[in-house]
């Protein structure tokens, strides 16, 4: 397998995910609109907690970060749900019957993965852009904010989440039925990973859950790298979200071939 | 009309029973679940208990806990309710029988009571195992005065059908389930006050969830539940009545969207 049709593979995947979902109005709802509404419910959600001096919030998040908090927690936790969503729009994949199509054809099969995980990235970018922006705008001194740590972890989070994207689509080839995804990842994802409530505060049958979700460690660098604190603690959830990532890659692969083993014992002439 | 009523109610019983997997109330009760401990690991972990001053204020009670229970449990309880309700005719549009409905003499009226007769007793089961999941996380009520919650619980019911209605048309004008249904969750769980007293809301977010007549039986039911005193029985009037507005304004646009329907769309 060469790196040439790796690469044209990807682009092909990345062409046809744009030619199928470049539908603005969808866009603008999923990933602007209604994460938008969420973090105002949650911010009002706040509002019963006593805050001010002496409070037990104030010990934990600073009164002044709290909507910084949120923003980070919600942009994070968005940048994985679109990747998610890419997994979950596979069953549509496979109800149009364009699965078998794809495994036919001499394209390798990691690219065609990642490729649908990436364009979801891309989808949502300029979403991205935006709440990144109004994330800085309420810091209220960007002097804390540490730059040189700040855009590689970003970097590193993408990768990251592409990466957990292509996982999910590979698990969904055993099941039609991928309305799961849903309900394992969206609110024990933002439960567990920390995008309302810091995992510091967990206890620890919840702590060791919240390891699982790279979400975790996601928000770890970024409010690290925002509050200019990094530390022992910020260079482990760095190098945990690396290797984690890297070990996914090999799990992606080992998952397609046994989809693939899979399908072709209990699919039928189309495979599937 | 009753027997319309209770024929719909059992077909759609029979068609969820066979032919869709129980993964669907399986995920409301899971996400009943996670409602609780959402609110369980705010109150013990994050802040230990420790409550702003014009919480007990707003609330009538200083329960937290029991406040965000019952508030997510609704929660739960409304959506499902008006989604299935609302997605009613649209599914028929799709699954291509909404033209043999619309030939029928059947009532119209007698077929949404009846899809609402049958999601009520889903919903009911999933409002149970977010209760039973509320009160192993320590959630404590005071003995309820019956009739206040009775009254109060039929009126948000009634409440929830009434939006439905009008929702279910705009998706039927629409042909759009998901982004209609979504947007109007995202709203209502920000402006009805499901997880926070609305007095926390700015003034002109307050004022358009007075819009809605789920804000104010949810609060009615909340608060005797909360309190377990007796509610007024003028409180009830405006839920009430918006309610009736609602009723009538769905029935109306409901008609008007099908008769446009398959001029529009030859389906």
């Amino acid at each position: 397998m060469n790196i040439e049709r790796l690469w044209s593979t990807t682009l092909a995947e990345l062409s046809k995910q744009h030619r199928n979902r470049s539908r603005g109005k969808f866009v603008f709802f999923s990933l602007l609109l209604w994460p938008a509404l969420g973090f105002l419910t949650s911010y009002f959600t706040m509002k019963p907690y006593r805050s001010g001096a002496g409070s037990v919030l104030s010990r934990i998040i600073p009164d002044e970060r709290i909507p910084l908090f949120l923003l980070s927690g919600y942009l994070v936790f968005q940048l994985f749900w679109t990747v998610v969503e890419a997994a979950w729009l596979f069953e549509l994949e496979r109800k149009g019957g364009t699965v078998e199509a794809v495994f036919l054809t001499p394209a390798p099969k990691m690219a065609f993965l990642y490729g649908r995980s990436l364009y979801s990235l891309f989808h949502g970018i300029w979403m991205f852009a935006v709440f990144s922006l109004l994330t800085f705008l309420f810091v209220s001194d960007a002097s804390t904010v540490n730059w040189a740590a700040l855009i590689p972890a970003l970097l590193l989070i993408m990768a990251a989440a592409v990466i957990w994207g292509a996982l999910l689509c590979a698990v969904s080839l055993f099941s039609r039925e991928s309305s799961f995804l849903y309900y394992i990842f969206q609110t024990p994802m933002e439960l567990f990973g920390g995008v309302r409530i810091p995992p510091a505060v967990f206890p620890v049958w919840a702590t060791g859950l919240s390891a699982l979700f790279p979400v975790t460690y996601s928000l770890i660098l970024v409010r690290g790298a925002l509050y200019g604190h990094i530390g022992a603690g910020w260079w482990r959830a760095f190098l945990i979200l690396l290797a984690g990532s890297i070990l996914l890659v090999f799990c992606t692969r080992y998952l397609l071939s046994r989809a693939e083993k899979h399908a072709r014992k209990k699919g039928n002439w189309t495979l599937f | 009309m009753w027997h319309t009523v209770f024929a719909t109610a059992a077909r759609n019983q029979r068609a969820n029973l066979r032919a869709f997997p129980w993964a669907f109330t399986l995920g409301h009760i899971i996400e009943g679940g996670y409602l609780v401990l959402v609110s369980y690991f705010s109150y013990v972990y994050l802040i230990q208990g420790d409550l702003d001053d014009r919480f007990a204020l707003y609330a009538g009670s200083g329960n937290y806990l029991a406040y965000a229970i019952i508030g997510g449990a609704l929660n739960v309880f409304s959506v499902s309710m008006m989604m299935n309700v609302s997605r009613a005719l649209i599914t028929e549009w799709r699954e291509g029988t909404l033209e043999a409905l619309l030939l029928s003499p059947s009532s119209r009226n007698g077929y949404f009571l009846g899809t609402a007769l049958q999601q009520f007793y889903r919903s009911g089961m999933v409002l149970l195992a977010v209760l039973v999941f509320g009160i192993l996380a320590g959630m404590r009520l005071s003995a309820p005065h019956l009739l206040s919650v009775g009254v109060s619980g039929g009126l948000f019911i009634l409440s929830c059908y009434a939006m439905a209605l009008v929702l279910g048309s705009i998706m039927l004008y629409t042909r759009d389930t998901y982004i209609v249904q979504n947007t109007l969750f995202a709203v209502t769980t920000l402006l009805c006050g499901f997880q926070f007293p609305r007095q926390y809301l700015p003034g002109f977010l307050q004022a358009a969830g007075g819009v809605f007549p789920l804000t104010s039986s949810l609060q009615l039911l909340r608060r005797t539940l909360l309190t377990g005193e007796a509610i007024p029985l003028r409180d009830t009037l405006p839920a009430l009545l918006l309610s009736l507005v609602y009723i009538a304004v769905g029935m109306w646009s409901n008609r008007l969207v099908e008769r446009g329907l398959f001029e529009k769309y030859q389906a």
